[in-house]
């Protein structure tokens, strides 16, 4: 479990990016952190696992204090960033030099992914693209089976099918009773991981949030032309039509648009926020 | 994999990071050095400036004071001996200056930062190599050149003293080398940009710090020296050989005695520089971010 509590982040030169951020992720649950750039997304990210220390609050991750930085929490957790360190040397090379730190790393798990991301297990990873080096590290940091895999924007560089690929992985994986934090603009590529949605804006923490949970409160439904209701909370046009939300969950509704959804917060950020937590605390 | 790695385990395994990110660079520097330490073995002019440098008794002067010969010419040469340190130095600084390489771009920062391994076992490892395996591997190296160089030298019909592991100056010089190692790592730790020029800057700053140290201490204990006479490293005639014609011919000082102005000056210099620079570089790493 990671608990953060009255997290502030400053930078050296002022400028506030997390103003006193309270948060409790669990095991077993994929978390999708949405924000616009520049909202504390990342530094959220690297304050729980310790890549930065906090000006304020501390933070729990798995029993330990992620500013210390100590060997249990490090042992912890795989951090796939959106622009990773890799060093160019053969696939064999990196599991001789890295793996050996990972108490849980599984060789086989490590080449059956190779082989699910068409990979081959004896090349060089200076003559892969972006997307193919991404795809090695994400075999890498799941063969690790650490209890927490942080990802910044996995998609990134991966082509359709690799994006595919890497849902279903991560599906199968997900049941292991592992945490992940997944932080994405591509919303659409990983909708239908996210299982908890976790919104920053200017550093604060404005959606906390199931998908059950906001799909109970919230409908989605297209219609050809615009509604003029006054349960209409949000909607935007879409090929075919408009995407409405409205309050109340129905069956006939369609499943929770991600981009929607954010795109209604930030516009609408106090009916929505509002709605979702007095429902929230009901 | 690996459920209780070991303290040393983890060690060796950063170890070998350490020697395989860099080796490129390692064995670069390393080529340089002995590329042109061989360069100035085969030059006879840059050999005999050297001697001349370093070693003024070679000197025979005439009564106008203009060189009549260089005795080393018959005298065995100490170029092993002579170059050993600078060598040493220069190759040991780059190496050093390189510790915390691969903290300077973020994205490398980023993933050595949450390699599962302590703080201390991460920094540790970088002291053990600066200022411990590099100058024993190098010392190795530089003994297999002095080998190679003698037979050369010898069919060349040049005579020189032959270098030893059992030395008092090579172990002297190693000792040194430790005491302005730690300098430059700490250097290291907060420059990481530019490190080797840095790092080099630093390692030269210290080594002219700890002559001057010691010239102070020279005239606390013997205020009758002149002044004008303390000449520097670099003169012609030489510290060395100012004392020993100043009070050498007196009995008041012996070779040792030099010796243990150096050790003393150096007791001071490894107290601040090998235990404070080494904390600050340690406090220094410890505050990384990414």
């Amino acid at each position: 479990m990671i608990s953060v509590e009255d997290l502030t982040f400053q930078y050296s030169s002022g400028e506030n990016v997390i103003n006193n951020l309270n948060l409790e992720l669990y095991a077993g649950k994929i978390y999708g952190l949405l924000g616009k750039n520049g909202a504390g997304k990342t530094t959220l990210i690297k304050n729980i696992l310790g890549l930065r220390r906090p000006s304020n609050g501390i933070i729990n991750t798995f029993g330990y204090n992620s500013s210390k930085r100590e060997l249990g929490l490090l042992k912890q957790y795989f951090f796939i960033p959106e622009d990773p360190f890799i060093p160019e040397v053969s696939v064999k090379e990196y599991i001789d030099r890295y793996a050996s730190f990972y108490p849980n790393f599984k060789i086989d798990t490590f080449l059956q992914l190779l082989e699910e991301f068409e990979l081959d297990r004896n090349i060089h990873l200076k003559h892969l693209s972006f997307g193919q080096k991404k795809k090695a590290l994400i075999a890498f940091a799941i063969a690790t089976h650490t209890p927490l895999l942080v990802m910044d924007e996995p998609t990134n560089g991966l082509d359709i099918p690799s994006k595919k690929q890497f849902r279903k992985i991560i599906t199968h994986i997900a049941d292991e009773g592992r945490l992940f934090i997944i932080s994405t603009h591509q919303i659409r590529d990983l909708h239908s991981l996210i299982d908890h949605v976790l919104l920053i804006d200017e550093g604060e923490l404005i959606v906390n949030h199931d998908m059950m949970n906001i799909a109970d409160m919230l409908s989605f439904d297209v219609h050809r032309t615009a509604l003029k209701d006054e349960d209409v909370l949000y909607q935007e046009r879409v090929p075919g039509g408009y995407l409405s939300i409205t309050k109340g969950g129905h069956d006939h509704s369609l499943e929770v648009d991600l981009e929607v959804f954010f795109n209604a917060v930030i516009t609408k950020k106090e009916t929505i926020i509002d709605l979702l937590n007095l429902n929230k605390y009901e | 994999m690996n459920n209780r790695a070991s303290f040393l385990q983890r060690m060796i395994w950063l170890l070998a990071i350490e020697i395989k990110v860099k080796q490129n660079l390692y064995l670069l520097t390393l080529l340089v050095t002995f590329a042109i330490l061989s360069f100035s073995f085969f030059n006879t002019t840059i050999v005999n400036i050297f001697d001349f440098l370093l070693n003024s008794r070679s000197v025979i002067l005439n009564r106008s004071g203009n060189i009549t010969s260089l005795s080393n010419i018959r005298m065995p040469m100490k170029f092993h001996l002579d170059y050993f340190p600078l060598a040493l130095f220069i190759t040991g600084s780059i190496v050093t200056s390189l510790s915390f390489k691969e903290y300077t771009e973020e994205s490398s920062r980023r993933f050595h930062i949450s390699l599962p391994a302590t703080l201390i076992e991460k920094w540790l490892v970088k002291v053990i190599w600066c200022l411990f395996i590099f100058p024993f591997l190098f010392l190795v190296l530089y003994h297999l050149f002095a080998l190679v160089t003698y037979q050369w030298g010898q069919g060349m019909g040049r005579e020189y003293v032959r270098i030893s592991f059992l030395d008092p100056y090579i172990w002297r010089y190693m000792l040194y080398h430790f005491g302005f190692q730690s300098l430059v790592l700490g250097v290291a730790s907060y420059f990481r940009n530019s490190a080797v020029i840095k790092g080099v800057l630093a390692g030269l700053g210290a080594y002219f710090f700890l002559i001057a140290t010691r010239n102070v201490l020279v005239f606390a204990f013997f205020p009758d020296f002149e002044l004008e006479k303390m000449e520097g490293f670099f003169s012609k005639e030489g510290y060395i050989s100012y004392l020993k014609g100043a009070h050498f011919s007196a009995g008041e000082i012996t070779k040792d005695l030099t010796y243990l102005f150096n050790d003393y000056t150096f007791s001071i210099y490894m107290a601040i520089g090998f235990i404070g620079v080494l904390y600050v570089s340690f406090r220094r790493f410890e505050e990384f971010e990414a």
